[in-house]
This record gives C-alpha cells, sequence and structure tokens, in this order.
C-alpha cells in the first residue's frame, strides 16, 4: 500500500494545481466551498469536475450526458483491472469510488497488479486532489495564474504517467494511433467519445503490432 | 446540490460496471491504458498551440532520459514558465 501511495506522490504536481484550478473554477461557478468539496471526495476525477463548472447552468440529462462520454474510459479501465484481479464486493466497491486513471497507470506500471499498491495510488491520488480543492477554495482571490496554467499540467501529467508504460512496440504503436484518433476524433466529438475511439484504435494498432 | 450526487453516482456506476463486468481474456485489452492515457494527453495538449507542445516534449524527453515520472513534470513545467516569461 506504502509504495503505491509514494509512487503516486510526483503525481502531486499535477493534482495540486488542478486541484487548485477546480476549487477557483467552482467558486467562480457558484458553487459552495461545502459542495466543491463533497464533490472531490465523491466524484474525484479532474476532467469531469471541471466540465461540470463550465456547465453548471446546462440541463441537467446535458450534464449528464457529458460525464458519459468523459468518463467513457473508466469501465474499460475497471476492465483493465478486473482482468488482473479477482475482488470481492466490498473491495469492488472501495477501488470504484476511488479509481482514477493516473492511479491505475502508476499501479500497473509498477509491476504485476496488486490491490494493496492499486489503492495505495488511488489513497494518494484522493489525498491529493482533495487537498488541492481545498487549497484552491482557501485560496480563491490569491492565484489565478495557477488556474492558467492547469490547463498545461494535467496533459502534462498524462504523459508523465504513460512514459514509462511504452515499453514493447505494441505499446509505442497503441500509443501513436491513440493519440492521433484522439486528436482527429476530438474536432467532432466530445472529449469522451474521441477517448472512447483512440482506446479502440489504440488497442487494435497495439494488438496487430505485438 | 443535487447535480453534484448525480455526477458523483454516474462516475461510480461508469467505474464499478468495468470491475463488475465477467473476466474478459482479450488480449487486446493490454493496450487500453496506454491508449486512454495518449488519447487524453494529446487532446489536451493538442488545442493550446506550439508553446506547451515545445514544453512537453522537453518534459518528455527529460523524464524518459531520467527514467523518472516527476522529472517529465518539473522539466515540462519550467520550459513552460520560461517560454511564456519569454
Amino acid at each position: 500500500m506504502k509504495r503505491g501511495f509514494l509512487a503516486m506522490l510526483p503525481l502531486w504536481v499535477g493534482a495540486i494545481p488542478s486541484g487548485i484550478a477546480f476549487g477557483l473554477a467552482a467558486r467562480a461557478a457558484g458553487l459552495s466551498a461545502l459542495q466543491a468539496q463533497l464533490m472531490s471526495g465523491l466524484a474525484v476525477n479532474a476532467a469531469v469536475q471541471l466540465t461540470f463548472v463550465t456547465l453548471l447552468h446546462t440541463p441537467v440529462y446535458l450534464l449528464l450526458l457529458t460525464v458519459l462520454t468523459l468518463g467513457a474510459e473508466l469501465p474499460l479501465l475497471g476492465l483493465a483491472i478486473g482482468r488482473q484481479l479477482r475482488l470481492t464486493w466490498p473491495q469492488r466497491l472501495l477501488v470504484a469510488w476511488l479509481l482514477t486513471d493516473g492511479a491505475y497507470g502508476v499501479a500497473a506500471a509498477l509491476g504485476p497488479l496488486e490491490l494493496p499498491v492499486l489503492l495505495g495510488a488511488e489513497a494518494s491520488m484522493f489525498l491529493g486532489w482533495n487537498l488541492g480543492t481545498a487549497l484552491g477554495l482557501l485560496a480563491v482571490h490569491a492565484v489565478p495564474a495557477i488556474a492558467h496554467a492547469a490547463g498545461f499540467v494535467v496533459p502534462l501529467t498524462f504523459l508523465a504517467v504513460l512514459l514509462p508504460l511504452m515499453r514493447s512496440r505494441g505499446a509505442v504503436a497503441a500509443a501513436l494511433a491513440a493519440a492521433a484518433t484522439a486528436l482527429v476524433l476530438g474536432r467532432a466529438a466530445p472529449g469522451g467519445v474521441a477517448v472512447l475511439g483512440a482506446a479502440v484504435a489504440g488497442s487494435a494498432a497495439g494488438a496487430w503490432l505485438a | 446540490m443535487s447535480e453534484v450526487l448525480a455526477v458523483a453516482a454516474t462516475l461510480f456506476g461508469l467505474r464499478l460496471s468495468g470491475l463488475s463486468l465477467p473476466r474478459l481474456r482479450l488480449p487486446a485489452f493490454t493496450f487500453v491504458p496506454v491508449s486512454v492515457l495518449a488519447a487524453l494527453a494529446a487532446t489536451g495538449l493538442g488545442h493550446q498551440g506550439p508553446l506547451p507542445l515545445v514544453a512537453a516534449a522537453a518534459g518528455a524527453l527529460a523524464g524518459l532520459r531520467a527514467r523518472r515520472m516527476w522529472v517529465c513534470i518539473v522539466v515540462g513545467l519550467a520550459v513552460y514558465a520560461l517560454l511564456e516569461v519569454v
């Protein structure tokens, strides 16, 4: 558990600023500090939460549709975990609550997936994300520059997590095909649909070359 | 408040659905995480112009050389900040 928790700490460099950005954006959009912190505790998803605060005043069904497309990769992460670990129901509920792509990526990069390592990484990301949110809420008026940088820090974090996973020809092919697909689909489709299409294209390319 | 809870519940359902599907043994799923992470990085960086791309590439190269994740983030951020100032 400690190994997963510590391996995740470098990603706090991304989680804290984006958490701060969410705290700022949430307060600016009219959420109370309690609502914003509660959301970081329950939803634990930077992309969805940052989209949520920008779409706050659209109808709920549109909001949930966007969440579904943005979260389209989450069942795939769960599927990847289910392939490697046999979990009991209480374990599943806990893993599902805290599951983030960053935590899965780091836990998977540490060798064959183990439940304590995964939970440690998940708890670490949860703590960093909520700490960042709290800092953002506390500093609502003080650090607009950090909010500005969040748009760069988040994809940079994905890139940093991706690098150690690119250890085979198949993985490199998957990453390149997925990136290209996401960029093309992203012009026309919502972010989540583009990511889902990229996952399919990347997996196909990787399996073909591996 | 209800929207906050609805979004959280939707995400929880999405996460749980993947974990609760029957164990599939498809070799293609090996590359799902790599693909998803690459897609997220590409879409996040793709719409921001050349400056973040240069900074991210510098971070990626440094991270690969050092074989440390945090080096990628720190170098990427440093180059980004430097380019912002210039």
